[in-house]
């Protein structure tokens, strides 16, 4: 049949001028107003301060930026880590032909991907809260001394970092299960016949083959938990000392409590720009329309 | 299917694993669903009590009457906004996805990538200019600016999401339609849209989670309680209390985890396969 190019546009229109007045036009203005100096009290003014937001960014004492780079990678160190890791494992785990009861466990370990950051965040901190929580009085169940965990700030960042573990695990189970699945069957079967052992064909077939997926996984969690905001802001707010203090949680303080509009648009072009090298990764790697799209 | 030997011992083991983690992932579900229902004495009791002795509806009804918490508004609007997100999100992404998936046009194939490498910005990265734009042009604190906001973050993913389901449906179906005298709207509703639908139904699901759950962006461009969903009223709500009333956080997180959880048991079979479908694709 043939199709007229223009019917093509007129179908994609809505999607393309949302996503101009929604992603592309923000993304000009945050590199202009990262060069400016704005306030929060008058938004509409502002005053060209060349790379000033920059150098303040880096210059800065209370946190100081080292601080919040540290605190970003090992929260997102640690959790994309277990989220992958432990996607994986379910994945396989659930991808055995004997397993029964499969679809209860991949809908089960859902739940917590689709409750909202925000009361991920309360639950959390009500199982870790010193007197009520449940977790001190597991440990003291085994003699060990209450902790006051998010309050703590030497145990803030590895609290926040499991509640995130918790959040985030469904996501790469997800992922990878769409991964094995679209391994071929006859492979396993080829396999068996041939004498491989179970091992064998987890270390010779599942993972060479899945190794594609474990890859975008990474990259894709690295991309989504750079970005979270609620969780960590409801569980201890970027305290105690800026030792939970992510990237996110600085620029909105920067923005939005300090009213550093300027500032805090540069501290979102330092995002965008990892975020810029994410999706390169992922298209580099991942560019659809390939063998893979078959 | 493999036909293994495998031993007794390790299927106890992979059992014990897989149960471990279920109750990894429900403890502190369950621990939030007992405590909407504990007595507040009971709740603030220690040792915790694991299986409640008190049981009562009075934590779900503080919630709701806004005199005491912040009541019914919040669920109200953030219902508003889901739905409103859904639907547009559903409807755009038909559209996109059918474009992308049925014609060639130049450009196509640019515009393609372009939407997978816009759906990696972070919200979060662009939310100062929004927040101007929105200030600026009156969208600041409307249901509205949420609603477009949310629906055109999401839509870059989900119109790939359409276009792979479209792809999945030959396209000798339109042509005998269109031969048999149906006009491309005709097509359009009767023959696509029915056959897309678990597509569809994933995508507004998709998108009616990612706005019902939102904090960041209705933390920043909402300020009145005639339009603020409710994760920005029970934030507020926490910051107000001097003592933390646990037992209401809970209420509340209960009251908001249900109608995700329904929807998503609803709609389970479509969402699973239109996510994983649009995953191996993208």
């Amino acid at each position: 049949m043939k199709r007229k190019p223009l019917g093509g546009y007129l179908y994609i229109t809505p999607l393309l001028i949302g996503v101009i007045l929604f992603s592309v036009y923000p993304v000009i203005q945050v590199i202009w107003m990262s060069f400016h100096e704005i306030s929060l009290a008058d938004i509409r003014s502002e005053t060209f301060v060349g790379f000033r937001n920059f150098k303040d960014i880096f210059a800065m004492e209370d946190p100081p930026f080292i601080s919040v780079v540290w605190v970003t990678f090992a929260f997102v160190g640690g959790s994309v880590l277990f989220h992958v890791g432990a996607g994986l494992a379910l994945a396989l785990l659930l991808n055995l032909g004997w397993v029964k009861g499969k679809n209860f466990f991949r809908n089960l370990y859902m739940l917590p991907w689709i409750t909202a950051g925000i009361m991920v965040g309360y639950t959390w901190s009500f199982l870790f809260e010193p007197r009520a929580g449940i977790l001190n009085y597991l440990m003291s169940l085994v003699h060990l001394p209450s902790q006051s965990w998010t309050a703590d700030p030497k145990l803030a960042l590895p609290s926040i970092i499991i509640a995130n573990i918790w959040r985030g695990v469904p996501y790469s189970l997800i992922l990878e299960t769409a991964g094995l699945q679209s391994i071929n069957m006859e492979l396993y079967d080829a396999a068996v016949v041939d004498g491989a052992n179970p091992l064998q064909i987890l270390t010779r077939i599942t993972l060479p083959l899945v190794k594609e997926f474990i890859l975008l996984n990474l990259i894709l969690d690295t991309g989504l938990t750079f970005q979270v905001f609620d969780t960590i802001f409801a569980m201890t707010a970027g305290g105690p000392l800026h030792r939970t203090e992510t990237f996110s949680i600085f620029m909105y303080y920067t923005a939005f409590k300090f009213g550093k509009i300027g500032m805090g648009s540069a501290i979102s072009l330092l995002l965008l720009i990892f975020s810029l090298i994410i999706a390169i990764l992922y298209i580099k790697f991942f560019r659809p329309g390939k063998e893979r799209y078959a | 299917m493999r036909k293994s030997k495998t031993n007794y011992i390790s299927r106890i083991l992979v059992y014990s694993i897989l149960i471990l983690y279920a109750i990894i992932t429900i403890l502190p579900l369950y621990w939030i669903f007992i405590t909407t229902f504990k007595t507040p004495a009971e709740a603030m009791s220690f040792p915790p009590t694991l299986i409640p002795k008190s049981f009562t509806f009075n934590n779900i009804i503080e919630i709701f009457s806004s005199s005491k918490v912040f009541g019914f508004r919040p669920f109200l609007n953030s219902t508003i906004i889901a739905l409103g997100t859904a639907l547009i999100i559903a409807v755009i992404s038909f559209l996109a996805g059918y474009g992308f998936a049925r014609y060639k046009f130049p450009g196509r194939d640019v515009l393609l990538i372009s939407m997978l490498f816009i759906n990696l910005l972070p919200t979060l990265a662009v939310i100062i200019p929004i927040f101007r734009l929105f200030s600026l042009y009156h969208l600041y604190d409307t249901y509205i600016g949420l609603i477009l906001l949310f629906s055109f973050r999401t839509a870059p993913f989900t119109s790939w999401l359409m276009k792979g389901y479209i792809d999945t449906i030959p396209v000798e179906l339109e042509e005998s339609a269109m031969i048999d005298g149906c006009s491309s709207r005709q097509t359009m509703s009767k023959i696509i849209a029915p056959l897309a639908a678990p597509g569809l139904a994933a995508v507004a699901v998709l998108g009616f989670r990612a706005a019902w759950n939102a904090f960041f962006a209705p933390l920043i461009l909402t300020t009145s309680e005639a339009i603020r969903p409710y994760t920005i009223a029970l934030y507020r709500f926490v910051g107000e209390q001097g003592e933390v009333e646990w037992r209401l956080i809970a209420a509340a997180a209960f009251i908001s985890i249900v109608p995700v959880v329904v929807t998503f048991g609803i709609f389970q079979k479509y969402f699973v396969t239109g996510l994983t479908g649009g995953a191996i694709k993208s």
